[in-house]
């Protein structure tokens, strides 16, 4: 009997590495390393599927397959806005990359509900926009002519396409991806939500397109940068195509950091702009201090480079210091959403989570990404409510009252998760996954799930006053995710990841918004709670009943406050009134500006 | 005791204002606040009657005189009068317009620009879309307001007996928080409050970039709508690739849905665009003998929140005698706490309104509520009122306009 060959780990695939629509030539290309998964043509794998259906045009684009052998010699095909079908291999590539990382990251592999792959439309529609459409459980991706004022080196007239950005791509997945972790972070709920929405699907795009060494490289080569001024390592990243949402939501990592900024700001990409100008300034400062030792190293010990161009060695080094720290913090930012709240999230709330989703890991720190994080956010005026203090441990989410639950209340029902978990890792695992069966498993998981879920529901009824729920309303078991990571120091994080959710009546106040609340549940092996993050609704337990009326108060007036602003429904009739704010929940409006 | 008298017509959903001053000329004084009638409202006296009433009222032994000629901003509800007949002979003092009509100024002139591009793109873009006939009339109706007005605003600024100097305010150098002492009228005081140049309110005046929406006006732009990829890439859902699937669950019937998704914000952008012209509106601050009057145009949300900051402006508020509704009384023209703060008791309050079947919710009750719940005199121009306002029907019966005498 032969033996059989290995399949691979990896398919790599090219892509453009800036948006063409810059009309930069040099640095065209890069490859982009994605898990191996068999492909059918479109492509169409087991999470993503890619579509190309015009809705414009009414007609389909040939599918590329990428399975055939001339294309898998290749690397897939060479970038060319004149193929449709590198267009699909574009939007297949780098929305594989962004659910890889947050594979890795998560500790888990991560699927849409009911395991239904999400359709990527490059070609959706004649428009300068593109958007994850949650309904449709799609992203669709437009193009447009070029005009005079625009488009670099393109023709007037010539099709500019949104699905050969890098960012564009990574910014609408990440979408996608935080719409399946927490499904009521696009209901603007605080003056948070949409933007923390939109600044996370900016710094995904921004940090993962920065983990691309080679280009990093190519870009300081070229642009004799030696990334050790704040502004020329942000321009960097805006030619990297970085033009997603508003255009320029790193203009403020340049500014001067004011907290008063924040304060004023209502409107979500002006105000996710700064969340992500605090994550660029916590990475940037990790890596200045990274840099330090080769400076010296470089410079016999004066740290002082001489003028002119830096040697290439050193610039390697660089790139590869900058692509590391990106990549940390990239993975940081995505840890820390296991420890959200499931809903009403803010931006306090997001620095809690990266600090202790970090600090779970990687109790010491060594790189100091967390430290300054902390201060990024600080000198931009982002506190989280109750804290004594941003010293790291006060910023770390409260543990959990002792054993609000008797542990072997579902320590059982965790062990078998965790059994299930391992199976899943050795099925995906290289090694045997020709033998897998993805449509057998997603039945055997579905069907196991179900029965977890009213175990863990009757517990969440019978904690209900420590995990602060509202005993009297229903209890919605949202997530239940086992995960599974290994410390920087070598040691195995094993945790269970329970998210419970509850709502009050829908009120005009609200302008049709409900008042949702919930909590995020991280417990042990052994079925002890670790943190209880809560967001309480009126009617919870004693300790929560503060926390609950500041909650339900933020939303009356951020709700009136929009009111204010928005102008859409001082046209409308009165039953529109009740509803006014459900508008605002789609992506499409968000990326439109409508506030 | 002199007085002089403040005439509110009613225009519907429109505004126009006459204020008339005693003088020592042997003429009244007169300031002419926009003319203009929106053109879904189609209740009340008909624009051309109201604008021929302006005239005459402008008319004395002198001739036709206006000394002061305000335009708040660029609306069709606020300017329409002006592209009639019968301007031509009248002799104007001065005119006064937001900074963003500036003819020469290159950010006034960006944001007209932009603003008029993407009015007459969304126009155009309507047209071509199949709408509802009724539908595309409202919307067409709707757009309407934001396009260039072009024969009115020619007259604004070119146009008049008596070559009248043309301001754009605040100007660039002005000492913010000084008044304007108009050679024309000699004692009254004019502070301008908006519109600011601030970036932050700036920013509301400039449209969404149209390209966010599929009424981007590519479709009008002709010759353009080729599919990206010639037809060797094309295949119908029978024409597919042997090799090649379609996925199950995206059938004939969610092909529609995908492309209906783009159907919907057509709405979206023009109520965009009536806030970016609103937010450009002038608002005025007048000081007369005892009397201190605010006129803010359709001033919305981002101009208000900056005038309430603004410790100069909120102490001269405190003395309001006299308040104009913006925006014909819509939700957030008026912030609640302008009405509960700085509405002095026995200030009166006049509402330039008209009801429009598909605009329910102007003028908001709320607004009215709050009102009449204070101590104030409210006039709205299309009911006849109480003391001390008068008015005056015409033929049909319907009010024309409404009289306030105040003291100097």
């Amino acid at each position: 009997m032969p033996i059989p060959y290995s399949p691979p780990t990896h398919r790599r695939l090219k892509v453009y590495a800036f948006d063409p629509m810059l009309g930069r030539t040099p640095l065209y290309r890069m490859l982009c390393e994605v898990p191996y998964e068999p492909l059918r043509p479109g492509p169409r794998g087991e999470r993503i599927e890619v579509v190309d259906y015009d809705s414009s045009a009414q007609t389909y684009y040939t599918p590329v397959h990428l399975e055939d052998p001339y294309l898998l010699m290749r690397d897939g095909l060479d970038p060319t806005e004149a193929d449709p079908r590198f267009h699909q291999q574009m939007v297949y590539a780098i929305a594989s990359k962004v659910l890889a990382n947050f594979d890795s990251a998560l500790g888990r592999r991560l699927y849409f509900r009911g395991r239904k792959p999400l359709k990527l439309f490059p070609h959706a529609f004649r428009g300068a926009n593109a958007f994850f459409h949650p309904r449709r459980h799609a992203i669709l991706f437009g193009y447009f002519p070029a005009d005079e004022s625009r488009g670099g080196q393109n023709l007037p007239g010539q099709p500019v396409f949104t699905c050969l950005s890098h960012d564009i791509i990574a910014h609408e997945m990440t979408h996608a991806i935080t719409h399946r972790l927490r499904p009521f972070f696009f209901e603007p709920t605080n003056v948070d939500v949409l933007a923390f929405h939109e600044a996370f699907s900016d710094i995904i795009a921004i940090f993962q397109h920065f983990s691309f060494k080679e280009i990093l490289l190519q870009a300081i080569q070229e642009t004799q940068s030696d990334l050790r001024a704040n502004d020329e390592i942000v321009k960097l990243a805006q030619q990297f195509g970085y033009a997603t949402g508003g255009g320029d939501a790193l203009r403020t990592a340049v500014d001067k950091p004011d907290a008063r900024h924040l304060e004023k700001e209502l409107r979500p990409h002006a105000r996710g702009s700064i969340l992500v100008a605090a994550v660029f300034d916590g990475f940037f400062k990790t890596y200045l201090s990274q840099i330090q030792d080769l400076l010296r190293i470089s410079t016999g010990g004066t740290g002082l480079l001489p003028q002119g161009s830096i040697h290439p060695d050193l610039a390697a080094r660089l790139a590869r210091e900058a692509c590391a720290v990106a990549d940390a913090t990239l993975r940081m930012c995505i840890r820390a959403f296991d420890y959200l709240p499931p809903v009403d999230v803010t931006f306090g709330d997001f620095l809690r989570a990266l600090v202790t989703a970090d600090f779970e890991l990687n109790p010491r720190g060594e790189l100091g990404l967390r430290r300054n994080l902390i201060e990024a956010f600080r000198i931009r005026g982002i506190y989280p409510e109750n804290v004594r203090s941003l010293a790291e441990d006060s910023l770390l989410w409260e543990r959990a009252a002792p054993a609000p639950s008797t542990p072997e209340d579902i320590s059982e029902l965790l062990a078998e998760i965790q059994q299930e978990m391992i199976l899943e890792a050795a099925a995906t695992s290289r090694n045997s996954s020709l033998d897998w069966n993805p449509a057998a498993g997603a039945d055997d998981d579905a069907e196991s799930r179900k029965n977890r879920y009213p175990a863990i529901h009757a517990w969440a009824r019978r904690h209900a006053a420590a995990l602060g729920l509202h005993p009297g309303l229903a209890v919605q078991v949202a997530g239940l995710h086992p995960s599974f990571r290994v410390g920087i120091d070598g040691q195995l994080l094993v945790e269970v990841i329970v998210q419970l959710l509850q709502r009050a009546e829908a009120s005009a106040a609200t302008g049709g918004i409900p008042l949702r609340g919930g909590a995020t549940v991280v417990l042990n092996g052994f079925g002890q709670p670790r943190y209880v993050i809560a967001k309480p609704l009126p009617g919870a337990a004693a300790p929560f009943a503060p926390a609950a009326a500041m909650r339900q108060a933020r939303q009356t007036d951020y709700a009136a406050a929009l009111t204010a602003r928005d102008t859409f429904h001082i046209w409308q009739d009165e039953e529109f009134q009740k509803i006014r704010l459900r508008r605002l929940m789609g992506f499409a409006a968000l990326h439109g500006g409508a506030l | 005791m002199s007085t002089f008298n403040i005439r509110m017509y009613n225009m519907g959903f429109g505004d126009c204002f006459l204020l008339t001053l005693p003088s020592t000329l042997g003429r009244p004084l007169r300031v002419l606040i926009d003319c203009g009638k929106h053109k879904l409202s189609t209740k009340g006296p008909k624009l051309a009657a109201l604008t021929a009433q302006v005239q005459a009222d402008v008319t004395g032994a002198g001739g036709q005189i206006i000394d002061l000629l305000i335009v708040t901003h660029r609306h069709e509800d606020h300017v329409s009068g002006f592209a009639l007949p019968g301007w031509d002979n009248v002799q104007v003092g001065e005119v006064w317009m937001p900074w963003t009509e500036h003819p020469t100024d290159p950010q006034a002139r960006r944001i007209c620009e932009k603003q008029s591009t993407s009015a007459s793109k969304a126009v155009k873009a309507l047209a071509a879309l199949a709408l509802d006939p009724a539908e595309a009339d409202y919307l067409l109706g709707y757009a309407g307001n934001n396009l260039t007005n072009a024969k009115a605003m020619n007259l604004l600024h070119g146009g008049f007996q008596g070559s009248p100097e043309r301001r754009f305010l605040p100007e660039a150098n002005a000492a913010e928080g000084d008044p304007l002492r108009p050679a024309a009228l000699p004692g009254v005081e004019v502070y301008v409050l908006g519109p600011s140049r601030n970036p932050d309110v700036v920013r509301d005046m400039e449209p969404p970039s149209n390209e966010a929406y599929h009424l981007s006006g590519d479709v009008a732009a002709g010759g353009t709508s080729e599919p990206p990829f010639g037809p060797e890439w094309r295949h119908t859902r029978e024409t597919y690739p042997a090799n090649a699937s379609i996925p199950e669950d995206f059938t004939a019937e969610t092909e529609k849905h995908i492309g209906e998704i783009f159907d919907e914000p057509a709405l979206e952008l023009l109520v965009a665009l009536e806030k970016a012209v609103n937010g450009t509106s002038l608002i005025l601050l007048f000081h007369i003998g005892k009397q201190w009057l605010l006129f803010p145009g359709d001033a919305q949300w981002g101009s208000w929140s900056e005038i309430l900051a603004n410790p100069r402006w909120q102490t001269l508020l405190k003395r309001l005698t006299f308040y104009k509704v913006g925006h014909h009384g819509s939700h957030n023209a008026t912030p609640v706490s302008f009405v509960a703060e700085y509405l002095n008791d026995d200030a009166r309050v006049m509402i330039p309104t008209g009801e429009v079947k598909k605009w329910p919710m102007i003028p908001r009750q709320s607004l009215l509520d709050d009102l009449a719940a204070k101590k104030l005199h409210v006039a709205r121009s299309d009911e006849p009122p109480a003391q001390p306002f008068r008015a005056t029907l015409d033929s049909y019966g319907d009010v024309l306009f409404i009289d306030t005498e105040l003291d100097l």
